[in-house]
C-alpha cells in the first residue's frame, strides 16, 4: 500500500520495448538495481512499469541494445500536475475555498436560543449577541459551563439551561421557571427582605428571627426574617450571636395598577396595494442588493427572512440570503362600536389575569372598570394578588 | 561455521508458494521470458521454471518474483543447457 503510494507520489510509467533480444535490456536494468514490475509478454516485445526517474536512466542501454521504447501510459502526481498546467487557476480556487471554509469554522455565526418563552429567549438571544458573544466570535474563547453560570446569574427565570458548541452554531437551551433568587451557598449569612410593597398575609420562618409579622405593611427592602440569632442569657442578657442564612416563605397581598384603552375611531393599515418581494445577499454587515423593485408608497411594512448558508446540519457560514416582503398600505380611518371595544379591553384584561396565574400568583381582587371617555374606552383599577415576596440580601457577614 | 550457503558461495535462493509464485534471490540475468518458461541466470546455476501463464511481478536487483501456474522448476549448470 504504502509502495503504491509512493509510486503515484514519484509517477511511473508503462512502457514497451521491442527489438532484438528485449532479455538483454532487462539484464543490464537487473544489473544496475533498476526496479521493474508487472513485466508482460506481449506480441511486440514485452510491456512493464518503470519509475519516472529511473526511465531517464535506462537511455543508454536502449542506444546500447538497440531497442526501442514507447511509452503508453504515464501514471502519477507529477504526471498529473503537468497534464493540468492550464487549470491551475482552478486548482488555487479550490485550495482557497478550503482554506476559507476551514478558517470561517473556527469562528460562531449562529446563535440560537431554544425555551419555553419565545420573548425571553429572543430578548436573552439580543443579550447575548450584545454581551458575551457577538457573532464571529473565535470558538476558542467560548467556554459553555462559563456562559451557563454567567447566564444563570443575569436572568433568574431560568430554571435549566444548557450550551452547546456544534460546528459554527452555539445552541442554547433552556427552560424558564419561577424567579428563585436563592443562589447563595447555605454557608453565606443572609437575611429575607421583600421585593416589593405589600401586606403579609402568610409567613413561615425555617431559620432565623422573624422581624415582621402576618398583617404587617411592608416597604420593598424591609427585613422579613433576620439572619442574626441572638442567644439570651438568664437575665436577658445577649449572651451569643449568631449569623445564619434566613430560610422561610412569606407570602403578601400586593396590587398592580392596570391601564389600558381602546380608541373608538382608530386608523386601520389598508394592504390593498400589492407587496414585493425582493432579494439581499449579506457577506457578515455587508449587504447587498441586486434589484430594488419600486413600490410607490412611502408607508410599507417589511418582513425579512434570513437564510443563512450552512453546510450539514450546523456549519453556519456568514454568507446567506435576505427575503424581503415589502408590503405598502394606506391609512385608513375607522369606527368600531363600543360592544368591540369592549371586547377587546375584557380579553387584554384577561390575558393579564392569566398571565399572573401562570406566574403563581393568586387574584384576591380585580377592581378595575370600563369607563368611556371623549372617544375611547379606558380600563383603569388595582389588581389585588397574593404572591411570594421573599428575596435574600447578603448581611455580608460570615458563619463562625 | 555455520555461515549461510548464499552468502559464502553466492548460491540462488529459491522461495516457492505452493506452485503459483516462486522469488528468486541472488540471480545475475534473465536469458529468456515467455508465458511458459522463464530462464534465470544465476552465478553457477541456470533454473529454468516451466509452466502456464508465467509472469514477472517485477525485478529488482536484488530478486525477483514469478507468477503463474509452474509445473516445474529445473536447474541445470551454466554452460550445460
Amino acid at each position: 500500500m504504502i509502495l503504491k503510494i509512493l509510486r503515484l507520489l514519484f509517477g511511473y510509467v508503462l512502457v514497451e520495448v521491442n527489438g532484438f533480444a528485449p532479455e538483454r535490456l532487462m539484464n543490464l536494468l537487473i544489473k544496475d538495481e533498476i526496479l521493474i514490475w508487472n513485466v508482460i509478454q506481449t506480441e511486440n516485445g514485452y510491456r512493464f512499469y518503470i519509475g519516472r526517474r529511473n526511465l531517464l536512466c535506462i537511455k543508454p542501454y536502449l542506444q546500447k541494445t538497440n531497442i526501442k521504447l514507447k511509452i503508453l501510459k504515464r501514471i502519477g502526481l507529477p504526471y498529473f500536475f503537468r497534464r493540468n498546467k492550464k487549470r491551475a487557476a482552478f486548482g488555487i480556487g479550490s485550495l482557497l475555498f478550503i482554506v476559507a471554509i476551514y478558517v470561517l469554522s473556527l469562528f460562531v455565526w449562529e446563535v440560537k436560543v431554544i425555551g419555553e418563552d419565545h420573548l425571553i429567549a429572543e430578548e436573552m438571544l439580543k443579550y447575548i449577541e450584545k454581551n458575551y458573544i457577538p457573532l464571529g466570535t473565535l470558538k476558542s474563547n467560548v467556554d459553555c459551563s462559563k456562559l451557563e453560570s454567567d447566564l444563570r446569574k443575569d436572568f433568574s427565570e431560568i430554571s435549566w439551561i444548557s450550551c452547546e458548541l456544534k460546528g459554527t452554531g452555539l445552541t442554547i437551551n433552556l427552560e424558564e421557571g419561577i424567579s428563585d433568587n436563592r443562589n447563595f451557598d447555605d454557608e453565606t449569612a443572609c437575611d429575607i427582605i421583600a421585593d416589593k410593597n405589600a401586606v403579609i398575609t402568610k409567613m413561615i420562618t425555617r431559620q432565623g428571627t422573624p422581624i415582621a409579622k402576618v398583617g404587617d405593611k411592608v416597604k420593598k427592602g424591609d427585613i422579613l426574617i433576620s439572619g442574626t440569632v441572638y442567644i439570651y442569657d438568664d437575665n436577658n442578657e445577649i449572651m451569643e450571636t449568631s449569623y445564619i442564612a434566613a430560610d422561610g416563605d412569606v407570602y403578601g397581598r400586593t396590587s398592580y395598577k392596570y391601564h389600558d384603552y381602546v380608541d373608538i375611531n382608530y386608523y386601520e393599515k389598508d394592504y390593498s396595494k400589492e407587496s414585493k418581494n425582493h432579494i439581499t445577499l449579506f457577506f457578515m454587515d455587508y449587504c447587498l442588493t441586486p434589484y430594488l423593485p419600486d413600490i410607490n408608497s412611502e408607508k410599507y411594512d417589511t418582513y425579512t427572512q434570513i437564510h443563512k448558508l450552512r453546510i450539514f446540519n450546523n456549519f453556519y457560514l456568514p454568507i446567506g440570503y435576505k427575503e424581503v416582503k415589502r408590503s405598502p398600505y394606506k391609512l385608513k380611518s375607522a369606527t368600531r362600536t363600543k360592544e368591540e371595544a369592549q371586547k377587546i379591553l375584557n380579553d387584554r384584561l384577561n390575558k393579564k389575569i392569566n398571565e399572573f396565574k401562570k406566574n403563581g400568583l393568586e387574584i384576591v381582587k380585580n377592581d378595575v372598570t370600563i369607563e368611556e371617555n371623549d372617544s375611547r374606552l379606558e380600563a383603569k383599577g388595582k389588581i389585588t394578588v397574593v404572591e411570594p415576596i421573599a428575596g435574600l440580601k447578603k448581611t455580608g457577614v460570615k458563619n463562625e | 561455521m555455520n555461515i549461510p550457503k548464499d552468502v559464502l558461495f553466492d548460491d540462488v535462493i529459491l522461495r516457492i508458494s505452493g506452485n503459483s509464485e516462486a522469488i528468486i534471490e541472488n540471480y545475475k540475468g534473465l536469458h529468456l521470458y515467455t508465458s511458459e518458461e522463464v530462464v534465470i541466470a544465476c552465478k553457477k546455476l541456470t533454473v529454468r521454471i516451466c509452466g502456464e501463464e508465467l509472469h514477472v511481478q517485477y525485478f529488482s536487483g536484488y530478486d525477483m518474483k514469478v507468477t503463474g501456474n509452474i509445473h516445474t522448476i529445473t536447474y541445470s549448470m551454466n554452460g550445460v543447457l
